[in-house]
This record gives C-alpha cells, sequence and structure tokens, in this order.
C-alpha cells in the first residue's frame, strides 16, 4: 500500500548547497554563509514549486574542514526557520534539534511557539547526539548507547506531554469573557531521570495542533523510538531494494508501537542534477567539481571501483582490459553503478559527474530522467517521498521547481503544498493529541 | 563628548500591553499573543519613534490566572526576536536569557544567529531564574543563590568565549583561492568550570557588531558585580529619582572596580505610560482597562500604608483619621509617593489608578507630563535612559511616537535619527569580541 502523492522535502542549510565547491560559483555571493535572505530566497523557489517543507540539519560541532569549504550548518536550526515564518506562507519549517542537550521545556517551547506562528508548519527533526565532539560542547561525556535513547524517550514525551498540556478545548480570548479555560490548561508533571518538567506549557495549540515529529532512521532502539514518535522518518537507502526493507520496518515499527502504519511516512534522501540534456547536467556537475580538490573523491572512486592505483588520466576513458576486469563490490549500490559507468566509457572525471559518491541515490541528467528516477523509487514503495539535497541552492531549487516538479505534477504524481494550509494536511497525516505522551514504558 | 542625550527603550511584553486588562480594551485584537504580525507592528511603530530597543523580559513557567489574564510576557522571546528582527532595521532587540537552565552553547549560538540575521541589533539580558516554579519545569530545584550566580559567570564568559572563538579576521570566503576560512583561526575554547564547560568553536563569523551586546537586570549586590563585569546595560525597577540616581552611581562604580570605563554601563529606569489629554481622562481610561482588577489591589495599598484597606470602599477617598494613621512601609519604595497621592485627597479607586501599587513609576497624562517626567530624571543623573512600559500598545503607543518623542527631540534630550546601525552603536558601548581583556577572569 503506498501513499498517494510524492511528499517532497528540501534540504537548507548553509545557504551554498551540498557540493563544497558551491560557494566557489561565480554566480554565488561567498559571503552567502551568514545571509539569511538568501535562506529565505531558497526557502521561497522551493515554496514555489509546492514542495511540502525545507529542511535545516545540524551539528552540534565543527566537522568540515573550514580551509576549503563552508560548515554544512551554522545558523541555529530553529532561530533560522522563525526568520523565514514571515516570508513564506505555504511550506513547511522542519529544523533539526538534539534531545541531548537542551531542556525539554525549552525545546518544546520553541518548536510550540514556531508551529504558532507560522500557522501550523512546523516540524521538528528529532536526533539524539552521539558524537564525542558534540558532548564536549556542552561539557558531557558520551554516555551508553541506551542511555542516549533513555533521554531520548524521556525527552520524547516531556515535550509530547507539554504541547499537548494547552488543550484545543481551552478556546479562543474573548473579551467579553475568558481569556483561556484553565479546565483545558493543566501541569503535566513528569519526571524521568534525566528530564521533567511540571508544565502546563504556556502556548495554545497551532493549526496543526502541534509540531510534526521527523525522525532519521537508526536500528534498534531508535527505531522502536521512530515507530513510538515519528510522523516522518527520513532515511538514505542506497538503492529501491535497501529503500523498500526500510520503509516496511518502520511501518512494522509503527504496528509494534500501536499505531497504523500509514501513519509514519519514509522520506529518502536523493539528490537531482538537471540539465536540457544529460552531458549539459553533467557539465554542470563537473563545473562543482573543478572548484573542489578532485583529488579526494577520485581516490575513493578508485577505491569503489576495487582499484588499487590512483587514476593516471582521469579525463580519458579506462583502459579496456582494465574496464573488463572490474567487479562490482557485492550489494554496493554505488559500486554497481561507478562500474555500469565505467564499462560505458565515461572517464573518471565524468563518473564522478554522475554523482556515484554522493550519499543517496542522485540523478544527474535530464528532467524527464530526473522524474522517472523519483517516480520508480515511489512507484516501487520503496519511498514515499524525498529529501531533495541539491548541490546548489542558488540554482538547482529553481532548475527542479521548474522542470522536474511539472512532470510529476502532470503524471499526477504530486499535488503540491496548496492542498492544506498546514504542513500536517500536506503531508496527509493526522493529529493524535495524546501521540507520544501517552507512552510511558520504555523497552529496553 | 557630544551632548548627552537619553536612550529610550521599550518592554516588549505579550502583545497587548503592560495592563493586565489590555487584551480586553477595544480597538485591541485579542489573539495578539500569537500573532507576530501584531507584534511586528508594535515594534516597527517603535522603530519610528527612535526608540533604542525593544525590551523582551522572559518567564519559563505559566502564571496567573489564565481565565481572566493573559501571561504577561511573550510566548517565545528567541521566536519573537527572529521574527521582529526581519521586520525592522533599526531597533536594538534585547531578550532575557536565563543563565541557571539553559547551556552555554545553546545560549551561545542562538543568540549569536539573531544577531548575525539582524546585522548587530541583538542583546542578552543574562539573569539567573529566581522562581522555584521555574525550576519545577525542569524537574530541578533552584539551586542557591551563590551557585546560581557562580554558574552565571561562567556561562557568559563561556558564551563570550564561544562568540570570539571564530576570529574577527578568520572569514576568508575567497573564490579564487578556495580559502573559506582560516582553521587557525577558530579554534576551540576548552573551558570548563564548576557548573558548565563547553569545547567550542562556534561557528558563526562576527556580526555588523561583533557579537550581542550584554544587559542585566535585578538581583541585589550579586547582580551589580555581573552588571559591572559585563553589562552596557541595565533594566532597573525603582520609584524615585533618589533611588535610581544610588543605583546608577553603585553600577558605573562597579564598572569601574571592574576595570570598565563607567560610561559604559547605561541604567535604564522603568516607566509605566498612560497618555491621555489630561489626568482625569488618563486615571478614567486606567480604571478602564483594569476593571474589577484594581480594586484587588487596595489591600497591597494599606500593606504599604499600615493600613487596612481591603473592604474600604472604593469611591471615597481615605478619610482623615485613615490619612492620620497611615504610616509609609520603609521597606516598600513605593509608599511615599503612595500616601502623597492619597493625601491629595483622590478617591481610593483613583490613588489606584496612578498606579502607586505598580512595578514602576506610572505617569498617567498627557504627552508632555510623561517627557517632564523623563527629562527630570535624566537630569537629576538618576538614569541614562528609560524602558517604557506602555499601557495599551494599540492605542497607547502611537501617541508616545508622534508626541512625546519630538517633544524630548525638540527639548535636545533624545536623538532624532540613528546615528549607527547597531545596537552598539545606540548604547555607545565600546568594541568587544569574545571576552572583555580588561576582566580579571579567576572564572
Amino acid at each position: 500500500m503506498r501513499t498517494d502523492h510524492i511528499i517532497f522535502g528540501t534540504v537548507l542549510g548553509n545557504n551554498f548547497g551540498a557540493h563544497h565547491g558551491a560557494w566557489r560559483m561565480p554566480h554565488v555571493d561567498p559571503s552567502s554563509y551568514t545571509n539569511i535572505d538568501a535562506t529565505l530566497q531558497q526557502a521561497r523557489a522551493a515554496e514555489r514549486g509546492g514542495l511540502q517543507f525545507i529542511f535545516l540539519p545540524d551539528r552540534l560541532f565543527l566537522h568540515d574542514d573550514l580551509a576549503t569549504s563552508a560548515p554544512t550548518f551554522n545558523m541555529d536550526p530553529i532561530v533560522t526557520l522563525a526568520a523565514l515564518v514571515h516570508g513564506t506562507r505555504r511550506i513547511g519549517l522542519v529544523g533539526t534539534a538534539s534531545t541531548s542537550f537542551t531542556e525539554p521545556y525549552l525545546l518544546a517551547r520553541q518548536l510550540k511557539v514556531l508551529d504558532v506562528i507560522s500557522h501550523g508548519r512546523a516540524g521538528w527533526n528529532a536526533v539524539p547526539s552521539y558524537e564525542p565532539d558534540a558532548f564536549a560542547n556542552f561539557g558531557r561525556q558520551l554516555p551508553p548507547r541506551e542511555k542516549k535513547y533513555e533521554r531520548l524517550h524521556e525527552a520524547m514525551q516531556v515535550v509530547h506531554a507539554l504541547w499537548g498540556s494547552w488543550e484545543r478545548g481551552a478556546g479562543q480570548p474573548d473579551q467579553a469573557g475568558m481569556y483561556a479555560d484553565p479546565a483545558h490548561i493543566r501541569p503535566v508533571d513528569l519526571q524521568g531521570r534525566h528530564v521533567g518538567a511540571r508544565g502546563p506549557l504556556p502556548v495554545p495549540p497551532s493549526e496543526q495542533g502541534q509540531p510534526v515529529v521527523v525522525m532519521p532512521l537508526s536500528s534498534g532502539y531508535g527505531l522502536q523510538a521512530a515507530g513510538m514518535y515519528a510522523d516522518v522518518v527520513i532515511a538514505m537507502p542506497m538503492s529501491v531494494e535497501e529503500g523498500r526493507a526500510q520503509r516496511l520496518a518502520v511501518r512494522e515499527a509503527a504496528r509494534q508501537a500501536g499505531r497504523g502504519p500509514d501513519d509514519i511516512k519514509f522520506v529518502v534522501f536523493a539528490g537531482v542534477t538537471v540539465g536540457h540534456t544529460r552531458r549539459a547536467a553533467l557539465d554542470k556537475r563537473r563545473a562543482l567539481d573543478d572548484r573542489i580538490d578532485i583529488r579526494g573523491p577520485l581516490a575513493r572512486l578508485g577505491a569503489v571501483l576495487g582499484l588499487r592505483q590512483p587514476f593516471e588520466r582521469p579525463d580519458e576513458p579506462l583502459d579496456s582490459a582494465l574496464v573488463d576486469a572490474l567487479q562490482p563490490r557485492p550489494n554496493d549500490a554505488r559500486s554497481l553503478r561507478a562500474v555500469e559507468l565505467a564499462k560505458a566509457g565515461h572517464t573518471p572525471r565524468d563518473i564522478l559527474a554522475h554523482a556515484v559518491l554522493d550519499p543517496y541515490p542522485a540523478l544527474v541528467g535530464t528532467a524527464e530522467q530526473a522524474a522517472g528516477f523519483l517516480q520508480a523509487w515511489f512507484e516501487a514503495e520503496a519511498a514515499d517521498g524525498f529529501m531533495m539535497c541539491f548541490d546548489d541552492f542558488h540554482t538547482d531549487i529553481d532548475a527542479f521547481v521548474d522542470h522536474v516538479v511539472p512532470l510529476l505534477r502532470e503524471r499526477g504524481l504530486f499535488l503540491g503544498n496548496e492542498q492544506a494550509m498546514t504542513l500536517r494536511g500536506n503531508l496527509g497525516i493526522g493529529w493524535n493529541p495524546g501521540q507520544g505522551a501517552s507512552i510511558r514504558t520504555t523497552k529496553a | 563628548m557630544t551632548t548627552k542625550q537619553m536612550l529610550i527603550g521599550m518592554g516588549f511584553g505579550n502583545g497587548y500591553g503592560s495592563q493586565a486588562g489590555a487584551w480586553r480594551w477595544p480597538g485591541v485584537d485579542p489573539k495578539a499573543w500569537t500573532d507576530f504580525d501584531t507584534l511586528v507592528r508594535y515594534a516597527q511603530m517603535a522603530e519610528r519613534g527612535k526608540f533604542q530597543f525593544l525590551f523582551m523580559p522572559d518567564f519559563q513557567s505559566m502564571k496567573g490566572d489564565i481565565a481572566t489574564d493573559p501571561q504577561q510576557v511573550i510566548m517565545e522571546p528567541m521566536m519573537t526576536l527572529a521574527a521582529v528582527a526581519r521586520a525592522t532595521t533599526r531597533i536594538g532587540l534585547v531578550a532575557t536569557g536565563s543563565t541557571t537552565f539553559n547551556e552555554p552553547f545553546n545560549l551561545a549560538r542562538q543568540f549569536k544567529a539573531l544577531d548575525l540575521m539582524s546585522h548587530g541589533r541583538v542583546g542578552w539580558n543574562a539573569v539567573p531564574t529566581s522562581d522555584p516554579v521555574i525550576a519545577a519545569n525542569y524537574g530541578r530545584d533552584l539551586p542557591p543563590r551563590n551557585e546560581k550566580y557562580e554558574r552565571l559567570h561562567e556561562v557568559v564568559q563561556i558564551v563570550q568565549s564561544l562568540w570570539g572563538s571564530w576570529e574577527q579576521d578568520a572569514w576568508l570566503h575567497d573564490q579564487k583561492s578556495g580559502r573559506f576560512a582560516d582553521p587557525a583561526k577558530a579554534r576551540p575554547v576548552n573551558l570548563r568550570g564548576r557548573h558548565v564547560a563547553s569545547a567550542g568553536p562556534l561557528v558563526l563569523p562576527p556580526s555588523a557588531q561583533g557579537q550581542p551586546v550584554i544587559f542585566q537586570a535585578g538581583g541585589g549586590s550579586q547582580g551589580e558585580e555581573v552588571a559591572g563585569r559585563y553589562a552596557s546595560g541595565v533594566i532597573g525597577a525603582v520609584f524615585t529619582i533618589d533611588d535610581a540616581r544610588a543605583q546608577r552611581l553603585a553600577l558605573r562604580a562597579a564598572a569601574e572596580r571592574a576595570g570598565r570605563d563607567p560610561d559604559e554601563i547605561k541604567f535604564l529606569a522603568g516607566v509605566m505610560t498612560t497618555i491621555a489629554p489630561d489626568r482625569r481622562a488618563a486615571l478614567d481610561r486606567r480604571i478602564a482597562i483594569n476593571g474589577e482588577a484594581l480594586g484587588q489591589r487596595a489591600g497591597y495599598l494599606g500593606q504599604m500604608l499600615g493600613l487596612s484597606l481591603t473592604s474600604a470602599p472604593l469611591d471615597s477617598p481615605l478619610s482623615p483619621a485613615q490619612l492620620a494613621a497611615a504610616r509609609p512601609s520603609p521597606y516598600d519604595p513605593r509608599s511615599r509617593h503612595a500616601l502623597k497621592i492619597a493625601q491629595e485627597g483622590w478617591t481610593l479607586r483613583d490613588v489606584l489608578a496612578h498606579g502607586v501599587v505598580d512595578y514602576h513609576p506610572t505617569v498617567s497624562g498627557p504627552p508632555v507630563e510623561l517627557a517632564n517626567h523623563m527629562q527630570e530624571w535624566f537630569e537629576a543623573g538618576a538614569a541614562d535612559g528609560f524602558w517604557l512600559n506602555v499601557d495599551v500598545f494599540e492605542d497607547g503607543l502611537p501617541p508616545i511616537v508622534d508626541e512625546v518623542v519630538p517633544i524630548l527631540q525638540d527639548r535636545g534630550l533624545f536623538h532624532r535619527d540613528y546615528a549607527g546601525s547597531t545596537l552598539r552603536d545606540h548604547l555607545g558601548a565600546p568594541a568587544q569580541y569574545g571576552r572583555d581583556p580588561r576582566l580579571g577572569h579567576e572564572g
């Protein structure tokens, strides 16, 4: 059973793009990094195309090589989303916030207020942090894995309870009567080992009730938690088969948590670079690749192809004898694809330009090819939707919206964000006011 | 230095106004608390009046009787700042962020991000939490006072260090050479105190003002020390010129002790405003706004004067016997002023409508009265400026912007326009990036 129509989110972040060369493109202002106007412009491009939400990832420590590229994340996601509320009307605003460091009361408050001021467009990508460097930024040691999920469960339950503590039944302020009905605004009185809150949280429900919860796919404890709390699960399967399997696992996790399998939408990361021809699209990617040190990616490509030596001539097709001997790594979709491209006579640089090394499936080609790629995943039930990762936020969002989205609309696969006024509505998910808060047990 | 002029800020409370009954006032949208378009409109009005800053208090717990009154603070300060920053260009944006239950890394990142987005207009009112009901929302007890202040100092120092951890010239963004930034100039801070610690760095470049400015409020002698060390602005709550002057001088002395120039610390006295054509109209307005709630304050007034007034008739003045028996409380600085008003023969309701039981001096009358109050305090050295608590924003703010401000400008007491573009500029605060090198950092 599949969702009726494709869900699209798009990753934003450092105002440049997923590709480390994007900041050096001539049409990009390199100081965009701190420019909220650029973020807004990119969000509006996505909104124009009807995409259901924008997504701000996060990482609570410096991970990237500052010498050559912009950190993938910079401004605080929730604050950034608040700055985008006024300039957008329909697109959902999903931001990442760790469950590990912020007091649930403060998290619940910021997220719910974002939801209220955006009239029901907010979403929370709830992630437990696991990196030692992230914990060091809060002066703490990395906890054992099961404790990470212990705090996540407690934080999720407190946040959900606080969100629900001001019920719709409290009504609207009536100048001739009550401001709000206290019978429907009640304490939550939760206390766990890590966190707790008395409540209530004095923030009324939004048009969608409360923020949508997004969670990354994880195994074991993480999958169980997603089954309990998530409205959307985001994942990075590298093949249709992997996507199908993960999607089924998520639906099963929902069932285990006493929910309907359709209650959780499964959204996979994907990349698209569009050109009038495949060659034109490859050249777009090449232009970006020209602005980074390509030696690292070439070395990784060599490894993926099973070669032991660096490419001597990356701008020439591989030696035919070498090509005949190539064996893709088993169960490695990237390796399979790279070998295919090598056998088709592409040069190493062009193989890279096909985005084979991207950590998610990516299509570099025409709008038809891109639409076909997304359609195939969707119709194979490997995804309910896609989290788009564009190389260059300044150009690729518009290109996707102008050329690929219309094809999907024509094919009846995409309806856009005009279906409903809220994120929840545009994702086709309901609101269960008790969800998350009513679950008390933390299964070990 | 140029002729000294006063600073004016505005308390940006709950979207209705400073009076609990403001939400019922005709012309006020009762849903303004959740409607950011309204908040933005009021912020823009304040900017039209050339106010140097908006000040957002915070209280992380539900308070009061929600059946009759809204919350007195904004839903959430950082979200408000982000929205208002987009719709304004000059006015400073000062938000309260508690140092007690908040992580320095989160505070540092959110405040600096806002500072970047607003092009250098943000201030952080760094205060500890003092109410146990708030602590309960974190599942904790309130720490003892000394610990709270110890943590506050650690938090402020770590936050400022994180702000400075991406050095001012670290960001190269050189497209030709491909050098994005100099990693040697974005280094960890690796600070550890007794209560909090953080490694850093924080990957945010300097804002137009480098980093947010620090504000401070309350806290007695420990608060004074905090202000002396870090604050460019102090949000005051004082009722008399003498008290204000004493506090201002104490703050200046505290700044000097910390190694700073006393002119760097600006003391802002609170004023509650009601603008109307004359005193009678102003009192009637306050009576109408407050409704039943006004009479309920008779008990407080009684305590201030050593009288029992809970059942006293609201429509009569205090009797000669009551006035003779009145003893203004030495513990409540509002008491002498309250007695003076009562002695003028106003009815009890009118006495209360003068705002004698409010948190700051109340000026009720025509625009020139507010201008005179501010001038008197400013010229007496009682304050470097004021933060205004407007009774009802919708119709109480325009007369301040349109009538009070021009009076002060014509008298040369308030600027006609923003000379600079950042909050640091507006306050005349010196450049600072990272921690203040003049302070002795024992931690």
